[in-house]
């Protein structure tokens, strides 16, 4: 099984984060696969403070790894890795757990295979925490458990110029199967909870968790979606706690149309009329038809055939 | 360092994220900064989609001084007919590559596939325009479906190969081992969706592995997750190709637009 550290605590202001906000952010990060999460122990004792008696030793350690023992307790302990950041030419230690950073350039990808080669031979651990500044992260993460590494950093949306945790939870969820166990529908909850306290944006179309991934409008994908989702998903939106939706626009082909608006009952007429009508409003105002200017124009064109035939 | 090319898709894949439409002014007015920023061919629409579609286009046509303008079709000649008359330079012509799409979809036999995939190229080539063919869920497809599609596809003419991750799945080593697989005496165009957030890896590594064009969209919009970010790839592959593109020139059309494309 492949070890997954989230590091977005270290991006974040926590100052005035909610208890409860970050309890249920860290829990869902658990429940969908993540097996470690970095932080400060002042934090952790904070939102777990039966932690703060059991693990008191630690109080004054800069940086501790969260996570579940093998009775899903919570445990806390050293984060025993070492940062080597490739890009400022350092010497690797070799002698201790190690995470590798500064690496962003997918096309470099030699250095990869030469810290996996130096590293498969000494008895450490060695983390990979791939640099997102050139959005190859998640790939290069990808990279790395294809070559053989066990272990891989993230921070969730990428926050921090990582790469993006749920995208690598995702991938290894559909290319990994045998390394990776997570429910990633939690991973909705953890975006909640980290809306709430980290003040970020999450973009619509951003993958895994943007609100817009699992919309169809265009008449050529609804026409698949309908008869299969399959052939115009990648994966089953539940997976990741998400719901598909047809919404109608200037791409809309009559099947969509038919689709959505099964419940006026319009005659087949009717509903061609409605498919140039909302094609054309699309086009001359630049964006959708909102629900209440629909029901507007199905009434239009349902008195229109009332008064014509 | 490897000169390389991109093909925008805004005006078409880009587009088709839910929610986004664009007037006619706005279509030329992206098109005009696609063209002066030197990206070698704009997708400027589906003029198979009717009138105001076939309008928006002409008025690129007519507009853009650089750059080649190709109009998307399905494998259907009435969409074909709509792009030669539009003025297309390039008619690219979209055919399924994998079962899902073949029998689950079309509900079609390879052999039917081939069949009209020909006489759609016999259309194209009695108008004497360039022909370049699109490999739909290519990266799904079975591996000598693909093989047999593209030699039907030089063997009738077509200058260019698009080879489509359409749902974004592809990770950079699956997508190297497929572009280095296909024939070196076709150019090579790929075209990666960001589902899995490696679409712009996907496209470094399809450039690297024999590819010569790159699909992009303006801020990477496009269907789900959308398309590779032009400016993201830009970004990554400064060190490795020459798009011939400015990437301050992007930035500063980007950043004009963007009240265009984000209502």
């Amino acid at each position: 099984m492949i070890t997954i550290i989230d590091r977005t605590m270290g991006h974040v202001n926590t100052s005035h984060a909610g208890r409860e906000a970050l309890s249920t952010f860290f829990t869902s990060l658990f429940k969908s696969g993540v097996t470690h999460i970095e932080g400060t122990p002042a934090l952790f004792f904070r939102v777990f403070p039966e932690l703060a008696h059991k693990f008191k030793g630690l109080s004054t350690i800069p940086s501790c790894l969260l996570s579940l023992d093998h009775y899903q307790n919570l445990s806390l302990n050293e984060n025993p890795y070492q940062q080597f950041d490739i890009s400022k030419d350092q010497q690797p230690d070799t002698e201790g757990s190690c995470s590798l950073t500064g690496i962003s350039d997918l096309l470099a990808t030699d250095e990869l295979v030469y810290f996996m080669d130096l590293f498969q031979t000494s008895p450490f651990a060695l983390n990979f925490c791939p640099d997102n500044r050139l959005h190859c992260g998640t790939a290069l993460a990808m990279e790395w458990i294809t070559l053989g590494g066990q272990s891989v950093s993230a921070s969730f949306t990428g926050i921090g110029q990582m790469a993006p945790l749920e995208e690598v939870l995702m991938s290894l969820t559909y290319h990994c199967p045998d390394k990776f166990e997570g429910d990633l529908s939690n991973l909705q909850t953890a975006k909640k909870a980290f809306l709430d306290f980290s003040q970020a944006l999450i973009p619509a179309n951003k993958p895994v968790l943007g609100e817009q991934i699992f919309k169809v409008e265009s008449g050529i994908h609804v026409d698949g979606i309908l008869k299969n989702p399959a052939i115009y998903e990648p994966f089953d939106p539940q997976i990741v706690g998400q719901e598909r939706e047809i919404v109608l626009g200037k791409h809309s082909g009559q099947k969509s149309i038919d689709h959505k608006l099964k419940s006026y009952q319009l005659s087949d007429s009717c509903l061609k009329r409605m498919l140039q009508t909302i094609r054309e409003r699309c086009s001359q105002l630049g964006r959708n038809l909102s629900d209440l200017e629909l029901a507007n124009l199905v009434m239009e064109v349902q008195n229109d055939a009332k008064i014509y035939c | 360092m490897m000169q390389k090319y991109i093909v925008d898709t805004t005006l078409r894949d880009g587009e088709q994220t839910p929610g986004l439409a664009f007037t006619h002014d706005e279509k030329v007015a992206i098109a005009k900064s696609l063209d002066q920023m030197g990206v070698a061919r704009i997708e400027a629409g589906t003029p198979a989609m009717g009138k105001e579609e076939c309008k928006s286009f002409e008025r690129i046509k007519s507009t853009c001084r650089r750059s080649k303008i190709i109009g998307w079709n399905r494998m259907k000649i009435a969409d074909i007919e709509a792009s030669i008359n539009c003025g297309a330079d390039i008619i690219h012509v979209c055919a399924p590559a994998s079962d899902l799409l073949i029998k689950e979809k079309l509900k079609k036999t390879k052999k039917q596939v081939l069949d009209e995939l020909s006489h759609c190229a016999d259309r194209i080539r009695s108008a004497g325009k360039e022909f370049t063919l699109g490999l739909e869920d290519a990266s799904r497809a079975d591996a000598t479906f693909v093989k047999t599609l593209i030699k039907k596809g030089i063997e009738l003419g077509a200058t260019t190969l698009r080879f489509s991750d359409t749902v974004g799945i592809f990770t950079p080593r699956l997508c190297k081992e497929a572009v280095a697989a296909l024939p070196q005496n076709i150019n090579i165009e790929i075209h990666m969706h960001n589902d899995l957030g490696m679409a712009v890896a996907n496209s470094i590594q399809g450039l690297k592995s024999g590819a010569t064009y790159a699909d992009c969209t303006l801020f990477g919009i496009g269907e789900r997750a959308g398309n590779c970010n032009l400016e993201h790839l830009l970004t990554a592959g400064a060190a490795h190709f020459k798009f011939g593109i400015d990437l301050d020139e992007l930035k500063w059309h980007q950043s004009s637009l963007y009240p265009t494309i984000f209502k």
